[in-house]
């Protein structure tokens, strides 16, 4: 278990690489830093020397296509960094050679179950060590969809024998906007699978909610992490801010009111 | 409670190729179709597909803009829609951000946009590639008595500019009024020094020896010569400068 810790954001490069404040562990997105060198690369290694670092990627596309050079430069990463695990999401991310640059959501079918659960089961060889796959926040349903998300994770996470990242501003915002019950969610969820959980704020619009990353973690939120870590245990969390991103201070303080609620299991 | 598949419920089918036209339309380069979508209480399918279609633009369109600024601050307003027609004939390929601009200097050479145009766009790209670039390898001392193998760092390049692109970039990104573009040609190296990108005018001759410096140090003058662009008078004055600029800016390295 990691503790708890942050997303790595330009902001925040220079102090916590100059002054090492004090923090469980980080996590970058692994696509900002899978350039040749340069700025990130400088900034990622003096990190890395100091904490340990987990690469969250955006880009696998495991609901279609392997992009051989991504996976290449994944694994140069990951070499890099030897990190306990690695993740991305439940999604694909591009089609006909076009990239979305969003994570775009997948039908709740059974060939699509054997499609992901394959590419993680490659990916995850490559990889050597263990791959945790991530939920998304989604606004569509599909008509083709058959099954609830939480079993069409649970089915990928035990087909591909892979590890979960559990997003609960996620699955908060997914419940919200597809009524559901979150607690039904994790119910269905194999929890001794779940290495890691995501904590980050979100936006309200009259017809949605939107996954921003853009301020603080609701309440409601944190009442579902409470209900999460009664049932699985502690687990390593990370915070995420990539919007209107406040001071390392603030976003410290963040990270110190899930650590206190690990403490107080 | 069962779920539909343990209840044996088929799914709908999927069009072949859902995920290519449903980026279409996220895109914007389809009209919006909710066709595959159930809605919501608050969003019909149509609307929910709309939600990712605005995503993309709020997300790529600022990305846009970072990966090429110089040519936003040149082309002023009428930068909006030029990059929304760029886009919508080059969509984004790579799973980087910072590739948004790749082919952005074709796309305008294509549609006849003014040189000035297309060189700061080329610029901007040399800027955004060398931010990225391999850490280039200092020069050991000890090995320049052996006069090794040269060849320019992974994060130089060496661009011939027709217009002053280079000068109304630097000015404009740096919060001045620009000063109007003047004719070339410019000789420019675009390069890395610590974590800033930067770039320095030179002398024609002293560009072409570094363009031709894998050649080795006796072709590379050869070529500076014969190609007239100094005499050798000239060449023996200012040949230990140049080479002094090369290594304290970290232009070249020894050929691994």
């Amino acid at each position: 278990m990691l503790g708890v810790g942050v997303g790595f954001r330009v902001p925040h490069y220079s102090l916590v690489v100059e002054t090492h404040p004090e923090m469980d562990w980080f996590e970058v997105i692994s696509e900002n830093f899978m350039g040749d060198g340069g700025s990130p690369a400088s900034f990622l290694k003096r990190l890395a020397g100091h904490y340990t670092v987990v690469p969250h990627g955006v880009s696998a596309n495991l609901g279609g296509e392997e992009d051989p050079e991504h996976t290449r430069r994944l694994l140069r990463l990951v070499d890099q960094l030897n990190p306990p695990w690695v993740s991305d999401h439940l999604c694909w991310t591009r089609a006909g050679g076009v990239a979305s640059h969003d994570l775009l959501p997948l039908p709740y079918v059974p060939k699509i179950i054997e499609h992901v659960a394959n590419r993680i089961d490659a990916l995850q060889q490559k990889l050597g060590r263990p791959f945790a796959v991530e939920n998304l926040s989604s606004y569509a349903t599909f008509k083709a969809s058959v099954m609830p998300e939480a079993e069409f994770l649970q089915r990928i996470a035990d087909r591909a024998d892979c590890a979960i990242l559990l997003d609960l501003n996620n699955v908060f915002v997914s419940a919200c906007n597809h009524g559901f019950e979150p607690a039904d969610y994790l119910a269905q969820l194999p929890l001794e699978r779940v290495v890691q959980v995501h904590l980050a704020g979100h936006s309200i619009t009259p017809t949605h909610r939107l996954d921003t990353h853009d301020g603080p973690v609701c309440d409601e939120v944190w009442g579902l992490y409470e209900a999460f870590i009664g049932m699985r245990g502690p687990v390593s969390t990370l915070i995420e801010w990539d919007e209107h991103i406040p001071s390392f201070d603030r976003l410290a303080a963040e990270a110190k009111a899930a650590r206190d609620r690990l403490h107080a299991l | 409670m069962p779920s539909k598949s343990e209840q044996g419920v088929q799914s709908e089918a999927l069009p072949p190729d859902w995920q290519g036209s449903l980026l279409e339309m996220i895109r914007g380069a389809a009209p919006l179709n909710g066709a595959l979508f159930a809605g919501s209480e608050t969003l019909s399918g149509e609307e929910q597909v709309g939600v990712y279609a605005q995503q993309f633009r709020l997300r790529i369109r600022p990305a846009l803009h970072q990966d090429a600024p110089g040519l936003a601050a040149l082309v002023g307003p009428e930068i909006e829609p030029l990059f929304e027609q760029y886009l919508a004939d080059c969509p984004p390929r790579s799973w980087s951000l910072d590739h948004l601009a790749d082919r952005l200097e074709a796309w305008l050479a294509q549609r006849g946009a003014p040189l000035a145009h297309q060189e700061m766009a080329r610029l901007d790209h040399a800027v955004q590639e060398i931010f990225f670039a391999a850490e280039p390898v200092p020069l050991d001392p000890a090995a320049l008595g052996g006069m090794p193998d040269l060849v320019t760092s992974p994060a130089v390049q060496l661009l011939t500019l027709q217009q002053s692109v280079h000068h109304f970039r630097a000015q404009a990104l740096g919060g001045q009024a620009a000063d109007p573009l003047i004719q070339g040609p410019f000789h420019v190296i675009v390069y890395r020094k610590g974590r800033r990108v930067r770039h320095l005018e030179v002398e024609p001759a002293c560009f072409a020896l570094l363009e031709h410096i894998e050649l080795g140090l006796e072709q590379a003058v050869g070529r500076v010569l014969a190609e007239g662009l100094c005499t050798e008078t000239e060449l023996g004055e200012r040949i230990a400068d140049w080479f002094k600029l090369f290594a304290q800016r970290g232009l070249v390295q020894t050929k691994s």
